[in-house]
């Protein structure tokens, strides 16, 4: 996954987002704003389900499903661009 | 030293022109500068605004010729010197380049581009300006009769653009709506009319001035974030996409450009790819916006031309801002209407500084 879009997303604490690339806005939740967050600072998606199944007392497959959608919704905004396998 | 600037393109209706964000702009920095507004109509909103201009001229259209021009001037230059033009209208440009030494010797200087530069970023040449740079432009045919228009269209779908030379974008959906307005911009704006594929997704713009040497001396990209019925900027928001940056770089280095300019692009929502729409020969309409922080192209632009120190800004425009175009309503005299439709001048001295 390329999250070279993502670091320049800028970010305050509430979850309020803007892209300087593109001017968007977004508001983010709580469980996203962990995601974002994570994914920012280089962490692989494995271990960011680790850390949302700890912090918000889900099971394993529910996190990973909905981080999945989560991302997808990532890379529609063009935040994220995940590498096809050639 | 004081300093006599004329600016042109006063009205700030439901298309605006950029004279008034010129003239805000220039207030902002120079606390004593004297702006002579030059209009062509009676009914031109910022003749009557608070902080505009000290005096009013009015001047004959582009279309009456430079010499018009030159002999309105004479009469100004009698009554008082002008230092410097900012022309904001994409028509008066062409005319103005021609006219360069004549204003010189008049102690008016201006800040143009070449007119090898002014043609080459005209609709029909983008093509070919966008030749081996990293900007493309939406498919588009320069026609100036109805069977050429016919032939343009059957190689596109609907919808598609159907654009004048200077001014007007209409979307057609159909090909009455097509034949329709190309009479209208026929009979308005004069050929060529340039039909273009649409592309749909957001508008990106950058107003630079430029060094013409191939570099921007100072530059704000934005977002349209909101758009009125007739794709102006009524919104917009401060953006920093090094894609984007490249591109204007590219083009402004190709075109040696010299002055202000505003650079148009559309991003593809399907492939997030950025297309080249136009590059317009001045500033745009909403150019005092990052003036109201700080970043203001008009002053680069005069303290170019005089020879000034400029306070230090980055090259690019800082993110972080956002502007939303607020319509409220002017009142004027009914006199003051008499007075400049009657003498053609008009001193209406109610500036001060802009907050």
């Amino acid at each position: 996954m390329n999250n070279t879009k993502l670091k320049s997303l800028m970010i305050n604490e509430e979850g309020f987002a803007f892209d300087p690339r593109t001017g968007n806005t977004y508001n983010i939740s709580g469980v996203g704003l962990l995601v974002v967050n994570a994914l920012k600072a280089g962490t692989q998606t494995a271990q960011v389900v680790d850390a949302i199944v700890e912090r918000y007392d889900v099971d394993r497959r529910t996190a990973d499903r909905d981080l999945e959608g989560f991302l997808n919704e990532l890379e529609r905004n063009r935040l994220i661009e995940t590498e096809v396998a050639s | 030293m004081k300093r006599t600037i004329a600016v042109t393109g006063l009205n700030a209706g439901e298309n605006p022109q950029p004279g008034p964000g010129v003239i805000r702009s220039l207030r902002r920095r120079y606390r004593d500068v004297r702006i002579i507004g030059l209009a062509y109509g009676t009914l031109e909103s910022a003749i009557y605004a608070e902080n505009s201009a000290d005096m009013i001229y009015q001047i004959p259209y582009p279309s009456a010729g430079i010499d018009a021009l030159l002999e309105r001037l004479d009469y100004m230059l009698a009554r008082e010197p002008i230092d410097l033009l900012i022309p904001t209208l994409d028509a008066e440009i062409q005319p103005l380049i021609g006219a360069q030494a004549e204003l010189a010797k008049r102690g008016i200087e201006m800040c143009l581009p070449s007119i090898e530069a002014f043609h080459a970023r005209s609709k029909e040449r983008l093509h070919e300006l966008t030749e081996g740079t990293k900007t493309s432009v939406p498919k588009s045919t320069s026609v100036f009769s109805t069977a050429a228009l016919a032939k343009a269209a059957a190689g596109m779908r609907y919808p598609m653009m159907v654009k004048g030379p200077y001014y007007d974008a209409r979307k057609v959906y159909t090909q009455d709506e097509l034949i329709s307005a190309f009479h209208a911009i026929m009979g308005e704006w004069g050929g060529p009319v340039i039909v273009q594929e649409f592309v749909s997704g957001e508008e990106f713009n950058i107003a630079a001035v430029c060094d013409g040497e191939g570099g921007m001396m100072a530059s704000c990209a934005i977002r349209k974030s909101v758009r009125s019925e007739k794709g102006k900027g009524f919104g917009g928001i401060v953006v920093d996409d090094p894609e984007l940056t490249c591109m204007g770089k590219q083009l402004i280095e190709k075109l040696n450009w010299n002055g202000p300019c505003e650079l148009e692009f559309i991003q593809d929502e399907t492939d997030g790819r950025y297309y080249l729409l136009e590059i317009n020969p001045r500033f745009p309409a909403w150019i005092d916006f990052p003036s109201t922080f700080g970043y203001n192209l008009p002053a680069v632009l005069v303290d170019r031309l005089t020879g000034a120190d400029s306070p230090s800004i980055p090259a690019q425009c800082p993110t972080g801002h956002f502007f939303l175009r607020h319509s409220s309503d002017i009142s004027g005299r009914i006199e003051d209407l008499g007075r400049l439709s009657t003498f053609g001048e008009i001193s209406l001295a109610k500036t001060g500084a802009v907050q």
